[in-house]
């Protein structure tokens, strides 16, 4: 796991994420990530799925979309809901 | 214009313009050196980008995983989409390899569309020096016609296939590779810190309105539920009152169903207005006459409008029927169970059919001891 509940999130396209959720799937991580504004004080309506890959020391970040994305973001959603 | 009877003036217009035109000259080469180079390193990238999807395939093949698609035939989006789907069945060193995989071709990809968008900037430059051919006038157009298996005679009326120009093929695939871009585009992350407490709150804040969303749907889900039962205990009531039409599509059991709930309603009406003469409304209005079809038995018509096949019997047995019905067995010698369950032999025959169970059964009780008395 590269990144926690609660950690903001800087990318090199200048936005920014708050994490709201992890999740575990067959050994891959998959994050559940709103988008806040850039003085960190707004949580926008925006959310992301996202997944990690590390190359030469970098942390770069995967966007999921599609069928597994509308899966995970339901695991996502059973679990707020326990 | 310019004075071409002075040497000097000539002289100067022939400078200047072999000035321009070696200018142009030069640039044109210069388009074309550059042209060259990114297109070299364009086909680099193309080539090393075919290679690791070569090498990708082949580690899922020794992998045994499948794939929707076959990866040569994928665009960029589709690739991502097929691996990130593939990885999920592989161990955890196998899947670290498609991973970087995916990186790797992700960034040749962007790479290619980089310097596609050069090349396609370069040929947009090329254009502002597009000389017309001599031979523009005589060209000949050739229009080939629709592919039509069918058609075959018509193939010299038939129109041009709209073949786009190849302007607007590089204008959609411009597009095409932007979207492509946006979709799968990786990024890098910059920084990681811990949320402050005004965002963490807010999270908070989130989750707590989701779970509270969640706990309202489930409450109208049972309270639609309640609903549905209702309904479905409402339906089943309801169900008393088959309709003749869903079983059988035949004017004659709608008919009968028609009488029996008039006489019915008729007999719910006065029943108040006549209490003190109940027997002989009773007597009355507790039942129909119906004509029987040569189409419809006795049995079907119990089994429709009193839901029960075995009701023929209280109908027999009721008022006069019996003796008809009788009158019917011995005329074409049959047994009575015969003729009420084989349509033709109770044709054209007028029967009493009672309009309520209750009085059915009692008047049916009563028939069936007077019976035996005698």
């Amino acid at each position: 796991m590269v990144f926690s509940v609660k950690n903001v999130i800087e990318l090199s396209g200048g936005k920014k994420y708050i994490v709201a959720d992890t999740l575990e799937i067959n050994n891959i991580w998959y994050y559940y990530l709103y988008e806040i504004d850039s003085e960190e004080k707004i949580i926008k309506d925006v959310k992301r799925i996202i997944t990690t890959v590390s190359e030469n020391n970098n942390i770069l970040v995967k966007s999921i979309n599609g069928t597994l994305a509308t899966e995970i973001e339901t695991k996502f959603k059973e679990r707020q809901n326990i | 214009m310019q004075d071409f009877s002075r040497a000097e003036g000539s002289k100067n217009h022939r400078a200047s313009f072999y000035k321009a035109s070696n200018n142009i000259i030069d640039y044109i080469q210069y388009l074309q050196n550059k042209y060259r180079g990114l297109s070299e390193r364009l086909e680099e990238a193309r080539k090393e980008r075919a290679a690791i999807i070569e090498e990708t395939i082949q580690l899922l093949k020794n992998n045994k995983v499948k794939l929707g698609k076959q990866l040569g035939r994928c665009n960029n989006a589709e690739i991502n989409r097929e691996l990130l789907n593939a990885i999920n069945t592989l161990n955890y060193i196998e899947k670290e390899k498609v991973q970087i995989n995916l990186i790797k071709i992700n960034n040749r990809y962007e790479l290619i569309c980089s310097l596609g968008r050069q090349l396609e900037a370069l040929s947009e430059n090329l254009t502002r020096y597009r000389v017309l051919e001599n031979d523009y006038d005589e060209e000949v157009e050739i229009i080939l016609p629709r592919k039509n298996k069918s058609n075959t005679n018509s193939e010299k009326d038939a129109e041009p296939i709209d073949v786009p120009s190849k302007k607007e093929a590089q204008t959609t695939s411009a597009l095409e590779t932007e979207e492509g871009l946006a979709e799968d585009k990786l990024e890098k992350v910059v920084a990681i810190k811990p949320a402050n407490a005004n965002l963490a709150q807010q999270l908070e804040q989130i989750h707590e309105s989701y779970q509270d969303e969640v706990s309202t749907d489930h409450n109208d889900e049972s309270a639609e539920l309640t609903e549905t039962e209702t309904s479905e205990i409402y339906q089943e009531s309801e169900d008393i009152y088959i309709d003749p039409e869903k079983l059988f599509d035949t004017q004659e059991m709608v008919a009968i169903q028609s009488e029996v709930d008039y006489a019915l309603d008729a007999n719910d009406n006065s029943s108040d207005y006549y209490q003190e003469d109940e027997n002989q409304v009773d007597d009355e209005n507790d039942y129909v006459l119906f004509t029987i079809n040569a189409k419809i038995t006795l049995a079907e018509i119990a089994k429709n409008v009193y839901q029960d096949e075995n009701c023929w019997e209280d109908i027999y047995y009721y008022g006069d029927n019996q003796e008809k019905i009788d009158l019917k067995a011995l005329e074409n010698e049959l047994t009575v169970e015969e003729i009420v369950s084989s349509p033709g032999y109770l044709a054209d025959v007028t029967l009493q059919f009672p309009t309520s169970l209750e009085v059915r059964k009692e008047k049916s009780e009563e028939t069936i001891s007077r019976s035996r008395a005698a």
